[in-house]
């Protein structure tokens, strides 16, 4: 029995889907229930060798590099396409226009909000920059229309058991990726630092590993690092128990203030470096010290150069942004210091199943979404009907 | 004042909540709302405390994200009940706020937080926001199935109710899941690095995903409640067992 009725999102709902309903549900058991079967029995293997690997007592992590594991993840790989392809039916044709208007619909919702973004801070910049923003504003609302047409045409293609086929689509190009990984992936090390006084900077041209060598295509040098701290280093209240120090909590100065407790406050002045100990202190009239600590870090800067086909551009590594060119990706791992100067250690990354992986997980996390969350207001009303309130 | 009412907000919270559900089960259902919104009101000023003290947003350690499960379920309840029918569900909602605020009370407080470059990335507060979000309702789901299996005369519609519940979290849980390994992507030069808290989310994961598929193969409602529990039990595992075991070494510790 197929409900077609239009609900909250105005998604068309189409059985079976919940357990216990009166529908599909039985035909559906008898046309998938094998695939259905060999899927749990997959995942349940899966379940238990990531527990093995995993349990909090002594687990065993080499299990995650077995063959038996890479076959599992293929078996369920090819399951999900499976399953996908009979939900899908002779309607799976509508999924590549669909991914198409829903990569565009994402596409200018990220537009819109950089637009709309550089606006503001265009306006907030000066007096009457505003007017001159008004043309960002007006881009970032186009974008948001051409984001609702494609949307609106995503929902005239999709139901909740196409956005149910697309989730194991989806399941099972993560699994292409994750194998192009496992198959190609290319990490190491780098170690780069500045130039001495009037020499050029030593640059980088690939990656040495294993008697191999992974040409980057362009090279890549250190001009500079910098670490960025908070201005206010916390301060612990130590108590001497049971034979040794134990930290009771931590304090945050307040105007330069220390509020240990009621009635016992302790202006930051009065921590003084001793001599021999690494940090101020200040020792309470009841035996408990304050210590402050080192301030925190804020942030890393690797500022680096990347010359390619004879052309020096600069870009900067953060945690959190690394640098990505030519495939490769440069994560910013460690540092310290040579002879003076600054040294960074950076991973080099060259990951070929990285689009096929955060694609992949884009679209599942869209499409679990759409499935699960199609409100039946049908079926809120009668439970309200049923179950009487004051 | 802040620090003073971090210290004694969760235990006035952990009686509306219690008071709430209590009135809810007595039928006095206006009375029962108007608690619940108070309690609610209270997670708010909770939020607003754990901010101020922390001088930063309050996703820092394992108090400040037990203090936030209250505050989530309050719209995660009005969405049940509007949209779901479920709004009888409010003792149910309520014991999970109570048992998140017992947990709040039983963690240490550090009044300072400082992000760290890690943790400085759009993805943390979605990230966090969606695992509290999924944690509180699976928690409600785990709730229904118990009662399930001990009241016959409302067993299909406790396991109904269950099964909503978990069709409501599993989005977030999964969101909560594969942003953070996009994230790591971005931070740890990979998606994936075999961590003990990731291959625990990854298992709650994949027993709730082994739920759904189980629930279309015909099984019968005492299995399913058995691997709705089952796979709560995983989640206490990756979010408590994990973060506070000693010994355990993973690359979250700044959770604990």
């Amino acid at each position: 029995m197929k409900n077609t009725s239009k609900t909250g999102i105005g998604m068309k709902t189409s059985a079976p889907e919940e357990p216990g309903r009166t529908g599909s549900s039985g035909s559906m058991q008898g046309k998938h229930g094998k695939l259905l079967k060999a899927g749990i029995a997959a995942k349940a293997a899966a379940v238990v060798i990531l527990i093995a690997g995993a349990w909090p007592l002594g687990g065993a992590p080499a299990v995650y590099h077995s063959g038996f594991l890479l076959s599992l993840g293929a078996l369920i790989g090819l399951l999900c396409l499976c399953a996908g392809a009979r939900m899908a039916g002779k309607r799976w044709l509508r999924l590549l226009p669909a991914a198409l208007l829903a990569f565009i619909a994402a596409g200018c919702l990220c537009g819109a909000w950089m637009y709309a973004k550089a606006g503001i801070e265009f306006a907030l910049s000066g007096e009457w920059k505003w007017l001159g923003s008004l043309g960002r504003w007006v881009t970032a609302l186009a974008l948001l229309g051409i984001a609702g047409v494609a949307a609106a045409g995503v929902h005239r293609l999709m139901d909740a058991r196409l956005w149910l086929a697309a989730a194991h689509f989806s399941l099972a190009v993560m699994g292409i990726g994750c194998f192009s990984d496992y198959a190609g992936e290319v990490k190491g090390t780098l170690f780069l630092t500045t130039a001495e006084e009037g020499a050029p900077v030593p640059m980088q041209h690939g990656l040495h590993q294993e008697g191999r060598s992974y040409p980057f295509g362009f090279s890549i040098g250190l001009l500079g690092f910098s670490v960025e701290y908070y201005d206010d280093a916390p301060c612990g209240l130590y108590a001497y128990e049971e034979g040794q120090w134990k930290l009771k909590r931590e304090l945050t100065p307040r105007e330069g203030v220390l509020h240990v407790e009621e009635g016992i406050d302790v202006p930051l002045g009065r921590l003084k470096t001793l001599s021999g100990m690494p940090h101020p202190m200040y020792v309470l009239e009841d035996g408990r010290v304050l210590l402050k600590g080192a301030a925190p870090v804020k942030s890393y800067d690797a500022l680096c150069t990347v010359t390619t086909n004879g052309r020096d551009e600069k870009r900067h590594v953060r945690v959190n942004e690394p640098l990505a060119q030519g495939g490769w990706l440069f994560y910013l791992a460690d540092y310290r210091e040579v002879h003076g100067r600054p040294g960074v250690y950076l991973t080099a990354r060259y990951a070929p199943g990285r689009p096929w992986m955060l694609g992949g997980m884009g679209a599942l996390l869209v499409s679990t979404a759409f499935w699960c969350w199609t409100p039946r207001r049908g079926r809120a009303r009668e439970q309200r009907d049923n179950f009487p309130h004051e | 004042m802040s620090v003073f009412l971090i210290h004694y907000l969760p235990f006035l919270l952990l009686t509306l909540y219690a008071a709430a559900a209590t009135f809810f089960l007595r039928e006095r259902v206006r009375g029962a709302g108007a608690l619940y919104t108070i309690a609610w009101g209270g997670s708010l000023l909770l939020f607003v405390c754990n901010w101020t003290a922390a001088q930063a947003p309050p996703f820092g350690n394992m108090h400040h994200v037990m203090c936030l499960v209250p505050l989530l379920m309050g719209p995660a309840y009005l969405y049940s009940a509007k949209a779901q029918g479920h709004g009888w569900l409010l003792p149910h909602y309520a014991a999970a706020c109570i048992l998140a605020l017992i947990g709040a009370m039983c963690m240490p407080f550090q009044a300072s937080w400082r992000q760290m470059p890690a943790l400085q990335s759009p993805w943390f507060v979605p990230h966090v926001t969606a695992y509290i979000v999924s944690y509180g309702l699976l928690t409600v789901a785990a709730f229904l199935a118990l009662s399930a299996c001990w009241s016959r005369h409302r067993e299909a519609r406790l396991t109904q109710a269950a099964h909503d519940t978990v069709k409501l979290a599993f989005p977030l849980l999964s969101f909560g899941l594969w942003s953070g390994a996009i994230w790591a992507d971005a931070a740890w030069s990979g998606y994936w690095a075999w961590d003990v808290k990731e291959v625990w989310s990854l298992i709650t994961w994949a027993l709730y995903l082994g739920y759904f598929h189980l629930a279309h193969t015909g099984a019968s409602p005492h299995v399913r409640r058995l691997l709705l529990l089952a796979a709560f039990a995983a989640l206490i595992v990756t979010f408590l067992v994990v973060n506070l075991m000693p010994g355990m070494e993973s690359v979250h510790s700044y959770a604990q």
